[in-house]
């Protein structure tokens, strides 16, 4: 392919880990310097993955020991990876520019920048590698560079970023059982040679692991409790960029990798059990996440309980297995980094621009950040799935495959789009319109043209994707079905009108529910209070504010059981080591020295009692 | 071997044994001692046992006085009055032994000799006969005898040590 | 070569008595003021002297050398064959590795005892002589009764050395060990005559012809054992036997206790055992497993009796009774490979222990006191000595890769084979104890926080320094060597 071969492909590992290496060197006052490198790097990456899109070849290297264990150095691109690739490459791209001014005056800069070209290094190498090892290997190493960014505003982070690192640890650990045993069962770690295998035996080990490292990464229940906190301590571009898009990219990728109709890694077919199980994780990501999302009262918080229901759909939308599901699933990853993102930066600006995000200080901003609130308004009509932004079009394609697959599925994701709607009216509402009202100063300005060319650029993909969504579809998602598409089309206006018209249905109860709150409350924030406090809910609410159900505090509660009896037993040990033998040692000693009284005739007695010792061995001996 | 010999030696054993418990300076004494394990040796090797003589002399005289004067240079000196009412008083309780062992071993060697036990026919016939004594110390326990030089060496340092020292604190 | 062989076992015996003969014959003046030089000397020699004799056995591939002192005997042979004749003396590898262990504890000695005032060094080296030579003629004889003889010089001379300064303690810890000793003097002289009266000899090759494996014991034997055994393991200081030992270490002065503890009272009890374990009664079952139980008692006993000791020197008095019960163990499991162990890990004893008392001697110059209790922190301020006594403490307990561990391990891996696998986990036990204790003072005395009175503390220098120095090397270098020592052991086809 005329020079673009293995070293275009590793390029993309090895230029952004480099810049990355180089950032940490240098000085941190040179600001410029380094913008300037990452802005190189990340563009660099997406012009490459440009010109890699198209490509799909295989490129491998054995080297030494390893290859007898299959562990080769093997990369490759096909439709599914150029399409994540070129994904991941344009919000890296994005993101990059708005933190440059979101960052200026931050002192972690340096730091961000380091952990930002490592993390898009390892994304590519972990979409590119071929070898399921070395996948695993790029893969646990952005828990690494994850655990950094978590750790950037300081030392006080640090709750928050090993509850991170614990549940994507647990999800990488499930998916490294899924590696090994998928390997086992298919006799090969090679992905391109893995099709198919059949889920049943040691198999179905193999799948619901792999499932849950990519569900883990992508940020479904049951591991996602990490990232409303995340939302709370980490600095903003790393929500747009790590939980808002990239993540998701990758988890979906490999869960696609998995599911995929015959050129997946496992044999995944409608109506079967496992395929419910992946499409029920789906449905409770989404009732849960946008339910916990509806009564937040801070923007990023609110934005970040999204990210996690936004992947139920993606997760349900490929659990159905039928083409038409997977396509959406996949629309609606690419359709969710853009918005998701593109609302992350406006909350950014928000916060730049006026110091808080919290919704009970701040209101009416859109008189002072109008191209902020038009970028936000776009993303936030396509995330609830208004006509005819690019939500409303992947959503109607998972809720048709939900559909077939089983009604309550899509009463879920219906129940879903509806809480969506209703909690995007609620912080819009909030947010932008409304009784001016600021936390301290009157002097909000709107943000730097650094941060606004990203949102705008991604507001417009969001009606862009949505307009002309044979775009997408036609070049870059259905593509990666190939065969299985069977000569289908979902290019276009929605092909069931029932489905369309229900969902419009939806949307209009939920803006009247709006307006039933506000009229309720008098303020925009107050919209969803009714059902917030509502009998019954609002005691679940409050539990689960209290994160009762969060299965990190599930987990840390066991383990804290576990560790308490661990304890316990340790205890007993270590006394009897510490105490027990020691009381015993310094007790016989101390008695031993009492009796030690530097008496002659008592050396004479023990000498004698000695000799009666050996006298009885001997007479024992004799005998 | 002559019985007057004999009797000769064993009267000079007694001797030394008396003079060994009654001499008043614990040195003496333990030289007396030593005398006496010599007088014992010759009387063995006459009777014909050799190595039974050669071990008295290695043990007795030698070893044993050495740390007979060892001991009794570690132990402090008590006062010299105290000293010699100690030891007037062992005089006094010891005076009659020497008379009654000399009786008893007249009369028991008067009942030997009447009885007409050979004295010399004793020694066991299966014993080693070696051609000479010289042969028998200088040749094959050789390395006793130097250990018998060193253990002199060894008396007389502790001698230097503990009694002359002590003498010109 | 003979006459080489001749001049160098000749030195083993005339070299001391030479420098006894020099010294005391020339004027008081320049006699007093060779005699520590002179000791030096003869240390160094005997090092490298029985360094020659350990390669001779190596170039001849014999198991041992016999020489006469005095005079060669016409019908050598005979002799030799008599079961009465003590007419030469014989060294074999376990010889010539404790001797080098008399030269180089004796070089020690002397080189802490460089302060000395004249007449009493003078005096140490008159006794240090014969100590040497009763201990040389220890190491080389090949007859039960002469055994004794040189028991008796190495213990005559050792309880002088205590008393040497006649302070009422050295006074006190001399006159203890020399009723202990006339204990076990008795007891082995009554074992000796017993058994001669029932075996007919006293050689060490006729009595062990007679005690063929598997017969039974006769009484008389048993007797005599017993009181061989009893007095034997009262040399050694075994369990329950050991009582004189604590005070007799720590009321000697700092030079003597070196010799003491490095390898006085080891080739006095442990080389008696090691040589008649090997030679002797290797088939009398009796003799091992009395043996075997009172070593066991004294791994025990050592470990758990230092902890509660405030001073030094009777910790380590302690750890001795301990480490003789290991070297013990190794020298009648029964396995050749025990008793290579067991002679090894005496000659890594008299390493380490010797390095521990100038350590405490060093402590005791400087600081003035040997109680751990008043110390504190002083690894800053004489890091020599912190430092050889961590490699030495750590070689005693065992760790890895200092010459210690590789003697432990093998005595008992020896001790697991030949079936006493209680002993042996009691022994790794007792191990792990001893580097509890070992650590802990570590801890108070060179690590714990440290005590402003002894701000002013200097490193030592002189004599003690390169002691320490020395002996640090050589417990690391024979650690790291350690596969090429049983390398050569294993071409001389002992193990």
């Amino acid at each position: 392919m005329n020079g673009l071969g293995f070293n275009t492909f590793i390029y993309l590992v090895i230029i952004p880990a480099l810049a990355g290496i180089v950032i940490l060197f240098l000085p941190k006052k040179e600001r410029l310097i380094k913008s300037l490198l990452v802005f190189a790097a990340t563009l660099f990456n997406l012009i490459t993955a440009i010109r890699l899109f198209g490509l799909e070849e295989t490129w491998h290297t054995k080297w030494g020991g390893l290859s007898n264990f299959g562990i080769d150095f093997a990369l490759r691109t096909d439709r599914l990876s150029m399409f994540i690739l070129l994904a991941v490459g344009a919000m890296a791209f994005l993101v990059a520019f708005y933190s440059f001014a979101f960052l200026r005056d931050k002192d972690y800069g340096k730091g961000f920048y380091f952990y930002y070209l490592i993390t898009i290094a390892f994304v590519n190498g972990a979409v590119l590698a071929n070898n399921l090892v070395l996948m695993l290997f790029f893969w646990e190493g952005l828990l690494v560079t994850l655990f950094g960014m978590l750790l950037l505003k300081g030392r006080h982070k640090y709750p928050t970023a090993v509850k991170a690192l614990t549940l994507v640890g647990v999800s990488d650990l499930a998916l490294m059982l899924g590696v090994g045993v998928t390997g086992f069962a298919a006799g090969t770690l090679m992905m391109d040679k893995i099709t198919a295998i059949p889920v049943e035996g040691i198999a179905v080990l193999g799948f619901v692991m792999m499932m849950l490292g990519a569900i883990g990464k992508a940020g479904s229940m049951p591991f996602h409790s990490w990232i409303p906190d995340a939302a709370d301590d980490a600095p903003l571009p790393f929500m747009a960029i790590l939980p808002g898009a990239l993540e998701k990219l990758l988890g979906i990728y490999l869960l696609v990798r998995i599911c995929l109709p015959g050129t997946g890694l496992y044999e995944f077919l409608p109506h079967t059990p496992v395929s419910t199980v992946v499409m029920a994780i789906g449905a409770l990501t989404i009732i849960f996440a946008v339910a916990m999302a509806l009564i937040q009262k801070d923007f990023k918080r609110l934005l970040s309980y999204h990210a996690i229901s936004q992947v139920g759909y993606m997760v349900l939308g490929i659990g159905t297995a039928l083409p038409i599901g997977i396509v959406g699933g996949l629309f609606h990853m690419v359709n969710n980094a853009i918005y998701k993102s593109c609302l992350f930066l406006s909350a950014g600006a928000v916060e730049r621009q006026t110091g808080t995000t919290d919704l009970k200080k701040i209101s009416g901003l859109g008189a002072f950040m109008p191209v902020t609130m038009i970028c936000f308004l776009v993303a936030a009509l396509s995330i609830s799935g208004f006509p005819p932004f690019n939500g409303f079009f992947s959503k109607e394609l998972v809720f048709d495959a939900a559909m077939e697959s089983g009604i309550i599925f899509y009463i879920a994701a219906l129940l879903g789009a509806f809480m969506t709607a209703a909690s995007f009216l609620k912080l819009g509402h909030a947010a932008f319109f409304g009784k001016p009202q600021l936390p301290e100063d009157k002097k909000v300005k709107e943000a730097p043209a650094a941060m606004l060319v990203p949102m705008i650029i991604l507001a417009a993909a969001c009606i862009l994707f949505g307009v002309w969504n044979s775009l997408p579809l036609g070049q870059l998602i259905q593509p990666v079905l190939g065969d299985a598409m069977a000569g289908h089309n979902y290019a276009g206006w929605p092909h069931t009108p029932l489905l369309v018209i229900i969902s419009i249905i939806v949307l209009i109860l939920a803006i009247a529910n709006h307006f039933f709150g506000v009229k309720r409350t008098g303020k925009g924030l107050g919209a969803v209070d009714h059902i917030h406090y509502a009998p019954g809910l609002h005691f679940i609410y409050n539990r689960a504010e209290e994160r009762w159900f969060d299965p990190y505090e599930i987990l840390m509660v066991i383990s804290k059981f576990f560790a308490w009896i661990a304890y316990g037993i340790d205890r007993a040990i270590d006394w009897i080591y510490n105490g027990f033998f020691v009381w015993v040692a310094n007790s016989v000693s101390k008695g031993l020295k009492e009796f030690n009284t530097g008496k002659q005739s008592q050396y004479v007695i023990w000498a004698v009692s000695g000799l009666l010792i050996v006298i009885f061995v001997f007479a024992v001996l004799v005998k | 071997m002559n019985l007057p010999i004999l009797l000769l030696l064993l009267g000079l054993m007694v001797v030394a044994a008396v003079a060994a418990v009654m001499i008043r300076s614990l040195l003496k004494s333990a030289i007396a001692l030593a005398a006496l394990s010599i007088v014992l040796a010759i009387t063995l090797f006459f009777l014909g046992a050799p190595l039974a003589a050669l071990f008295e002399l290695s043990v007795c005289a030698g070893l044993i006085t050495v740390i007979f004067i060892s001991a009794i240079s570690l132990t402090g000196n008590k006062p010299k009055e105290e000293e010699e009412e100690k030891i007037r008083e062992r005089r006094a309780r010891f005076l009659k032994l020497p008379i009654f062992l000399l009786i008893i071993g007249v009369f028991v060697s008067l009942a030997w000799i009447a009885n007409g036990i050979n004295i010399s026919g004793i020694s066991d016939p299966a014993a080693p006969t070696f051609q000479t004594f010289k042969n028998l110390f200088w040749n094959m326990r050789q390395v006793d005898i130097l250990g018998q030089v060193i253990v002199i060496l060894a008396g007389a340092f502790a001698v230097v040590v503990l009694f002359k020292e002590r003498d010109q604190a | 070569m003979d006459n080489l062989l001749l001049i160098i076992t000749g030195s083993w015996i005339a070299l001391p008595l030479l420098v006894i003969l020099i010294c005391n014959l020339l004027d008081k003046k320049t006699g007093k003021s060779w005699a520590l030089p002179a000791a030096i000397v003869v240390s160094i020699g005997q090092m490298i002297t029985t360094g020659l004799g350990l390669l001779q056995l190596g170039l001849t591939k014999s198991g041992f050398i016999n020489f006469t002192i005095f005079w060669n005997v016409n019908d050598f042979e005979e002799i030799a064959r008599s079961a009465w004749a003590s007419a030469f003396f014989s060294v074999d590898t376990l010889s010539l590795v404790v001797m080098f262990a008399i030269g180089m504890v004796s070089l020690i000695s002397v080189l802490t005892a460089k302060k000395m005032n004249p007449d009493k060094a003078l005096n140490f080296t008159n006794l240090l002589m014969v100590l040497i030579m009763g201990m040389n003629g220890l190491a080389m004889v090949a007859d039960l009764f002469s055994l004794y003889v040189f028991l008796e010089i190495t213990g005559v001379a050792s309880f002088i050395l205590i008393a040497l300064y006649k302070d009422k303690k050295g006074l006190e810890g001399s006159f203890k060990y020399l009723i202990m000793s006339a204990m076990a003097s008795a007891m082995i002289l009554a074992g000796i005559a017993i058994m001669n009266a029932v075996t007919g000899g006293v050689t060490f090759s006729h009595i062990s012809g007679l005690f063929a494996s598997g017969s039974s014991l006769h009484t008389f034997h048993a007797i005599s054992l017993v009181l061989l055994v009893a007095g034997i393991a009262i040399k050694a200081g075994l369990a329950p036997f050991h009582g004189w030992l604590p005070d007799a270490y720590e009321s000697a002065p700092a030079s003597v206790s070196v010799l003491l503890g490095g390898i006085v009272t080891k080739m006095a009890g442990v080389y008696a055992i090691l040589r008649l374990a090997q030679d002797v009664f290797i088939n009398a079952k009796g003799f091992n497993y009395s043996l075997l139980l009172l070593a066991t008692v004294s791994i025990v006993y050592g470990a758990v009796a230092a902890l509660k000791q405030k001073d030094f020197k009777r910790i380590l008095a302690y750890s001795s009774i301990s480490q003789i019960g290991y070297i013990v163990l190794g020298a009648v499991c029964g396995s050749p490979l025990g008793f290579i162990g067991a002679m090894l890990h005496f000659f890594n004893h008299a390493t380490f222990k010797s390095t521990l008392f100038v350590n405490s001697a060093a402590l005791e110059s400087q600081v003035k006191t040997r109680n751990i209790e008043e110390m504190g922190g002083l690894a800053k301020q004489m890091p020599l000595t912190g430092t050889s006594s961590v490699l030495a403490l750590l070689s005693t307990a065992g760790i890895p890769p200092l010459a210690g561990f590789w003697s432990k391990l093998l005595i008992i891996i020896a001790v697991w084979q030949t079936g006493h696998s209680l002993i042996a986990g009691i022994a790794v036990f007792a191990s792990v104890f001893t580097l509890a204790y070992f650590l802990m003072i570590q801890r108070k005395v060179f690590y714990g926080p440290a005590e402003e009175k002894f701000a002013g503390v200097r490193e030592v220098k002189g004599g003690l320094a390169v002691s320490q120095v020395m002996l640090s090397v050589i417990t690391v270098v024979m650690g790291i060597i350690f596969p090429l020592v049983l390398l050569f052991f294993q071409t001389r086809g002992m193990i």
